[in-house]
């Protein structure tokens, strides 16, 4: 009877969190990747966010260098347009390829100051304007971001910080637009006209003296005389720029000097007057040929001596067969090669870094040879595609490019980069806060004693399921790049959250006395930490490269690990501690199940302090390893003395027979406090050496979590007295009073 | 279990509760400490709130009275929390097997509070700083500084030193041959030179002006107002810029004074050969640091060996007691924005105590590990029949 009971109920309880998820507020947490595409229907999104492009010092997929952009441009990486979500990547392909994009309200200003000043139409403390609008204004931008920057950086006020972000922001926006503008119309350009006719008249009569002339500069010629200097306003800037130099070579392999000298200043006078305002290299998505590289110096480093690695002689034979010809490695013995003196030449010549389409244009206009003219003409071909909306030309062309780029790319980078792809679209740590949620609520109904075992049994379902997808994403974060769990604030609250979850599992195993308060206590704080994550995973590359000092795995792995471990722990803590408190208000509580609670606090806090005092010490081997000393009373280090302290007072307290349990409960939940002020509060000082965790406008926040958990001690206090005077059974001595 | 038979002092001293007081008081030490840091700086706030017996916080100001609360400083804290553990140690610990963790995890404590008081006696730190192909046989303190005497004679050069004791109003330096001395009339914490146009109040053709000291103590220039003095006959008065040296003919003696950051040196050389950073593509955050050096001394046979090392950021050099951590760098640019030459900047520290927070920490959290282990699974099984 009971079982089939217990069924229905699985069944209906499913059907609610079902209906949860789909209502719990979303905004924070971007879910474009849960909205179809509009505009293009039938593009191959999936292609084109895959295309590993580089930024801020890593190669990334497209999908994430867009989302780093966009959020930095708007504060959210998906764009509303007519009351309908874009993604990123799309945002930045129409931005990109077709320049669709200028009245996107994408351009976040959240100071009314900076509104005013720029003139432009007030309607709420933060909105977003779109280039149209900010067009009309850019000098008036530029002006007050000029002016602003001459402050000193500490001292700069918000309007002067946010119209320095929003002049960048104009900026990179204008670049990006540019991106590819070698192909977009020419203007009309003074000073040219008469000589374009004296070159079309030239080069006819070069082709009249010399009619054996090769077919190859006949059909040049041809082309360009085609196009009288008339029909070439309307060509590109890339086709332009292109006949002139063809025209220039004509000249100098006839003998016509001073022609082809001339054409060559024109060239120059362009690209530094009118190229230089459409310049742009914000879009670096032309890669190196590493692969070449990683094998050139493979072999260079083996000198013909050692045997190159297995793998490499499949590598050896691409390249040969395909690529090179063999000119620049020769065969030494059986699986023993050596650089030629041309492959030398190739190995110093070749660009070892990303480039931008502009880049590559002008640097590809003489050299034809140039295998990154490839990449250039399947961007040409998705540019061609969005302009004459032709699906099939963008799809092709974002199938060459992102070819080419694997094609150049080691292996190991192109699986991290599809890795990152994955890790983008699953949105892992979303589902995450959903699943935390829903558990978290699930045990709460049980506790009101309705159906207790069942939704006990989903809560602690939604808790698993949670915890994997958790693991899970911080294993992909591991793996794509190449750290330990923790190297920024981010992660580290990522991390303290599943190091949460995980402790109160545990807990929730061993502990059975206590009744599933571990696992609520869990999936509470998985949820808070996780929602938390989710406002600094938009802040920016959350992937984002580290500053030298950082660059070792072991300490990050060891000491900054442990750290969070120790922040968890005395979070969670603090949460059973709340609990603790809470439960007095039930009128089902005995005294036994308190006792088992207080316990729990009692084990976490020794464990957090173990932890805690741990990361401490390795934190100050670090420091003596790159700073030169143990201790240099750093804020941060300060921070994690004080929770070290904290515990080891309320230890120590506990052992003096100054506080018992509810003692150790409300001074666990201060320690949050503490917790709190290490691990945020001490950035808000801003100085010191650990400033690469700096965050800003964290004040009020904090100030209001201190105050509620104070108020919350002070209602503790107050509850404990009232519980003490009724049936006090607490100390001996109240009991003898 | 408390021993009765302890006098009352000795048992307050060794108490709990002595213990949780000093690090309450520890820690608002520390949370003081950290929040001024904003303000007065990182050497500053050390000096007042961590190594002081006593400061004061002011409350607030009234009627021109200033109404401030008197705290112990570092020093007295952990003086008081280093008597209550040896004293809990002879009086209050159970030396038996259950509490062999917590005896262990406290030896520890103990050993780190006397190495950092080590650290803190007799560690000397500073920086070298030198460009691509310069030698240092020295490094230069970040705070202290010295007055340096040079005295030539037809006999010959002695020079002397006067460290940061001298370094106050009033003080008195006597010069190697005794015949001058020099009384420091201004100590400047940080000012600057500017020209003297009515030669006011020397002859030299600047003098200092105070200024606001910087936070960071380190970016100071300090500076003296000094009279000399010929027994009791006024020799000159001079202003002495950091590094810039005074020099004067006293009675056929040539003399030359200067202040400076206090040199250290160091009982061999290092060259620094070549300074590489290496930066993320795309960016201008720093991936990586190096500097190539030589280190060149004499060997027990007084040969001169020489070896080629490399020291970056995590990874010091370290010899003879020193140790030599990659710490900054700068360059020079030409007009062009190219960089002609590096100089690298590598932090040294000597400290004789160097090894010992490494112990006592392993010791700490060993004996934590011993005391809970057990607690934990006692725990875990108790647990488990229910």
């Amino acid at each position: 009877m009971k079982e089939t009971k217990s069924l229905t109920y699985i069944y209906f309880l499913l059907c609610m969190c079902m209906i949860i998820a789909v209502i719990l507020p979303t905004q924070q947490w971007d879910d474009t990747d849960r909205t179809p595409a509009l505009a293009k229907k039938g593009i191959d999104w999936d292609n084109l966010k895959a295309i590993p492009v580089q930024k801020e010092g890593r190669v990334m997929p497209f999908d994430s260098f867009a989302r780093v952009l966009l959020t930095q441009i708007s504060g959210k990486s998906s764009v509303k347009v007519n009351g309908k979500k874009i993604s990123a990547a799309q945002w930045l392909a129409e931005t990109i390829f077709a320049g669709t994009t200028e009245d996107y309200k994408i351009f976040l200003i959240e100071n009314p100051r900076v509104m005013e000043a720029i003139k432009v139409e007030y309607k709420a403390d933060r909105d977003r304007y779109s280039y149209k609008v900010l067009k009309t204004q850019i000098d008036l931008i530029n002006q007050y971001a000029a002016q602003a920057a001459r402050v000193e950086q500490e001292k700069r006020s918000i309007f002067q910080n946010q119209i320095i972000h929003l002049s960048n922001n104009v900026f990179q926006y204008q670049s990006l637009i540019n991106s590819l503008s070698f192909w977009k119309k020419r203007r009309d350009l003074a000073g040219i006209d008469t000589f374009y006719t004296t070159i079309v008249s030239e080069l006819n009569a070069v082709r009249v003296e010399n009619p054996n002339m090769s077919p190859k500069y006949r059909q040049i010629i041809q082309s360009i005389i085609t196009y009288p200097y008339e029909k070439q306003v309307g060509v590109s800037v890339a086709r332009f720029m292109h006949h002139l130099y063809f025209a220039g070579e004509i000249f100098a392999k006839f003998n016509k000097m001073k022609l082809s000298q001339k054409i060559m200043d024109i060239t120059k006078s362009l690209e530094n007057k009118n190229i230089q305002k459409m310049y742009s290299e914000s879009f670096t998505m032309v890669p190196p040929p590493q692969r070449l590289i990683n094998f050139l110096e493979t072999v260079k480093k083996s000198g013909g001596e050692d045997e190159l690695p297995r793998d490499m002689e499949k590598e050896f034979k691409i390249y040969i067969s395909n690529y090179l010809n063999g000119k620049v490695i020769k065969k030494v013995a059986k699986h023993k090669y050596k650089l030629t003196q041309q492959g030398e030449k190739v190995l110093e010549d070749v660009d070892q870094e990303w480039k931008a389409p502009w880049y590559v244009f002008l640097s590809t206009l003489s050299n034809p040879d140039d295998t990154r003219r490839d990449s250039l003409s399947s961007l040409n071909m998705i540019h061609y595609g969005f302009s004459n909306n032709s699906i099939s030309d963008i799809n092709n062309g974002i199938k060459g490019v992102k070819d080419f780029n694997n094609k150049m790319l080691s292996d190991k980078t192109t699986k991290k980069v599809s890795l990152e792809v994955s890790y983008n679209r699953y949105d892992l740590f979303f589902w995450c806060v959903v699943l935390y949620l829903a558990s978290a609520i699930f045990c709460l109904i049980s506790w009101l004693g309705w159906a207790k075992r069942p939704l006990f049994f989903v809560s602690l379902f939604f808790l698993i399921v949670a915890f994997i997808c958790h693991s899970w994403g911080i294993t992909l974060r591991m793996i794509i790049k190449e750290r330990p769990p923790v190297s920024t604030l981010y992660e580290s609250i990522v991390f303290a959250s599943w190091v949460g979850v995980g402790i109160a599992m545990i807990m929730e195993y061993f502990s059975r006395a206590s009744k599933s308060i571990s696992l609520f206590t869990g999936a509470i704080s998985g949820y808070i930490l996780m929602a938390i994550a989710g406002k600094y995973a938009m802040d920016g590359d959350n992937m984002a490269v580290l500053v030298a000092v950082l660059d070792s795995n072991f300490w990050l792995s060891t000491h900054v690990t442990s750290m969070v471990i120790g922040y968890s722990a005395c979070l969670v803590a603090g949460a059973i501690g709340h609990i603790y408190v809470l439960m007095h208000l039930m009128p089902n509580t005995n005294q036994k199940q308190a006792k088992e609670v207080g316990k729990l606090v009692y084990g976490t806090l020794c464990f957090g302090t173990i932890i805690a005092f741990l990361g401490t010490i390795l934190g100050g081997l670090w420091a003596d390893q790159s700073w030169g000393r143990f201790w240099g009373w750093d804020p941060k280090e300060n921070g994690a003395m004080l929770i070290v302290l904290w515990s080891v007072i309320l230890l120590h307290a506990r052992l003096g027979g100054y506080i018992r349990d509810w003692g150790l409960a409300l001074g666990a939940v201060f320690g949050n406090i503490v917790v709190a002020a290490a691990w945020w509060g001490v950035n808000l000082l801003s100085v010191g050496l650990h400033n690469y965790g700096f965050t800003q406008g964290l004040f009020n926040k904090l100030a209001i979590f201190t105050v509620a958990e104070l108020l919350f001690i002070a209602f503790g206090m107050v509850l404990w007295y009232k519980k003490q005077g009724g049936k006090s059974t607490k100390t001996p001595k109240a009991a003898t009073a | 279990m408390k021993n009765k038979k302890l006098p009352k002092s000795i048992d307050f001293l060794s108490s709990h509760g002595l213990t949780v007081i000093s690090l309450l008081f520890l820690m608002v030490i520390t949370i003081i400490g950290t929040i001024d840091q904003k303000y007065i700086g990182l050497y500053q706030s050390q000096k007042i709130y961590f190594e002081s017996i006593y400061f004061n916080i002011t409350l607030f100001k009234a009627g021109g009275y200033v109404f401030f609360l008197p705290l112990p400083g570092g020093y007295t804290v952990l003086a008081v929390l280093f008597v209550n553990l040896i004293l809990a140690f002879v009086f209050k610990f159970r030396w038996r097997l259950r509490t062999f963790g917590v005896v262990v995890c406290h030896i520890g404590l103990l050993l780190l509070l006397i190495g950092s008081y080590l650290t803190y006696a007799y560690s000397v730190n500073g920086h070298m700083t030198f460009a691509e192909q310069e030698k240092r046989a020295y490094f230069v303190s970040y705070t202290d500084n010295e007055i340096v005497l040079t005295e030539t004679s037809a006999e010959g050069e002695e020079t002397k030193s006067f460290a940061n004791e001298y370094l106050f109003k009033g003080a008195t330096l006597l010069a190697p041959s005794k015949k001058i001395h020099v009384e420091i009339a201004y100590f400047f914490e940080n000012c600057d030179a500017i020209r003297n146009k009515d030669n006011l109040f020397s002859n030299q053709e600047y003098v200092l002006r105070k200024i606001a000291p910087s936070l960071e103590t380190e970016m100071n220039s300090v500076g003296v107002y000094a009279s000399v003095f010929n027994g009791k006959n006024l020799i000159g008065r001079y202003y002495m810029y950091q590094g810039v040296p005074v020099d004067f003919n006293y009675q056929g003696v040539h003399y030359s004074i200067y202040i400076q950051r206090r040199k250290f040196p160091v009982p061999f050389s290092l060259k620094l050969l070549k300074f590489t950073r290496e930066l993320y593509p795309g960016t201008q955050t720093p991936k990586h640091y190096e500097s190539k050096v030589t280190l060149s001394e004499k060997d027990r046979s007084g040969q001169n060996s020489e070896r080629e090392i490399l020291i970056s950021m995590n990874r010091p050099l370290r010899h003879k007691g020193y140790t030599f951590y990659q710490s900054s760098f700068n360059q020079e640019k030409d007009q062009a924005g190219n960089t002609i030459k590096y100089y690298s900047t590598l932090a040294v520290m000597k400290n004789p105590a160097e090894e010992w927070p490494y112990f006592s920490c392993l010791l700490v959290v060993l004996g934590m590990i011993i005391h809970f282990t057990p607690k934990m699974f006692r725990f875990a099984k108790r647990q488990g029949k229910k």
